[in-house]
């Protein structure tokens, strides 16, 4: 399955991002695990992340430490819902949903885009590249989303950290293993 | 027959240390598991423990009795707490305070079935993190703690090569802040 961070042998090259730019914008099946750090002035987090995309439905399962207070936020063509010990919610967006239930929030409606270093198409951004013409950054709808760390996985390089920030927020998604084309947990 | 708070107590009392491999799954409400962790945890009774887990879900949780670290190697960033009750709806914690507390915190039911012997604790409090906890004792040894929160979601943890009583260093249950990590101090 999944490499870890770019196996030694491995590095990217000039030319390796615009090479698999096609494939990158046509993946739409993934299963990612990572951590979400959150910074703001009034409040710090992290939580395990364990992502199933498929198509547009997406199913993403948040906890803490042990296990415990998790909360499973589910889109689907219907809605989005979010399950947590408190029972189940739905709202009009993941992130009303998540602000609601959980106190905090992610902008999840872009975040299938961002986490493959991709802009969200439904609004304007601006794209920085680094040296090997990777996306460096993004810039788009007030959040910054750095990529720091790249992963090769299955035939794919990968965002494997990025820090998103918006104001004083500061978001890090830390991707440790990455399955794209793959749903079967 | 014993009421199975004092049978719980007698268990734990002589658990002086305890390590073991663990394997933590989170189940879906149809049964599914969402996510497949493992490790390993070290007690030393009372108030003592240490809690790694393996990549993809690396993380260390150490009491050293007065504080609970909580570090992510991920995101570089170590979370700095007291220790106190309400942490020790954490279930390493749970098992490194004393048998009186425990069974003070929580009401106790006990079922058997030759020699497994497997203990129900709800919280007495309402702040729990959990609605109900299953400790399995196998042969007098700790082998399970299954926690379900108020929606009936479930986390199972199952230990095995278990060292009940065996020497473990003190240097174990002692946290040193790594360079540059991110330090999060929370009352």
């Amino acid at each position: 399955c999944a490499s870890q961070p770019p196996s030694p042998e491995v590095d990217r090259a000039q030319g390796d991002w615009e090479h698999q730019l096609g494939r990158i914008e046509a993946l739409d099946r993934w299963t990612l695990t990572g951590k979400i750090g959150l910074r703001s002035p009034q409040q710090s987090r992290s939580a395990n992340l364990d992502w199933v995309q498929q198509d547009t439905g997406y199913r993403m399962l948040i906890t803490g430490p042990f296990g415990v207070g998790r909360n499973v936020l589910t889109g689907e063509q219907g809605g989005i819902t979010l399950e947590n010990g408190d029972g189940r919610f739905s709202a009009a967006t993941p992130e009303d949903l998540m602000e609601q239930r959980m106190g905090w929030s992610l902008p999840i409606s872009s975040l299938d885009h961002w986490v493959r270093g991709l802009p969200d198409p439904r609004s304007p951004s601006q794209v920085k590249i680094d040296a090997q013409g990777f996306p460096q950054a993004i810039t788009q709808d007030g959040w910054n989303i750095e990529y720091r760390q790249w992963s090769y996985a299955a035939g794919y390089w990968l965002p494997g950290r990025l820090r998103m920030s918006y104001g004083d927020l500061i978001a890090t998604l830390v991707v440790t293993q990455w399955q794209p084309n793959q749903t079967g947990s | 027959q014993t009421d199975p708070a004092s049978r719980l107590t007698e268990l734990l009392e002589p658990l002086h240390t305890y390590s073991a491999d663990f394997q933590q799954r989170v189940q879906g409400d149809d049964g599914q598991s969402l996510q497949d962790a493992s490790g390993h945890m070290w007690l030393a009774r009372p108030g003592k423990f240490r809690w790694e887990v393996n990549a993809p879900y690396s993380q260390t949780v150490v009491s050293d009795g007065a504080q609970v670290y909580m570090y992510d190697p991920d995101l570089e960033q170590v979370t700095v707490r007291d220790l106190d009750p309400k942490v020790t709806s954490t279930p390493a914690l749970l098992l490194s305070g004393s048998a009186g507390e425990l069974t003070s915190n929580y009401g106790v039911s006990m079922r058997a079935q030759g020699d497994t012997e497997i203990f129900s604790l709800s919280p007495r409090g309402n702040d729990s993190l959990f609605e109900s906890l299953e400790m399995t004792f196998q042969g007098q040894r700790l082998t399970g703690l299954d926690l379900v929160d108020a929606t009936g979601q479930r986390t199972e943890i199952g230990f095995d090569s278990i060292e009940q009583n065996g020497s473990v260093d003190d240097s174990r249950f002692a946290f040193q802040i790594p360079e540059g990590a991110d330090v999060i101090r929370e009352q």
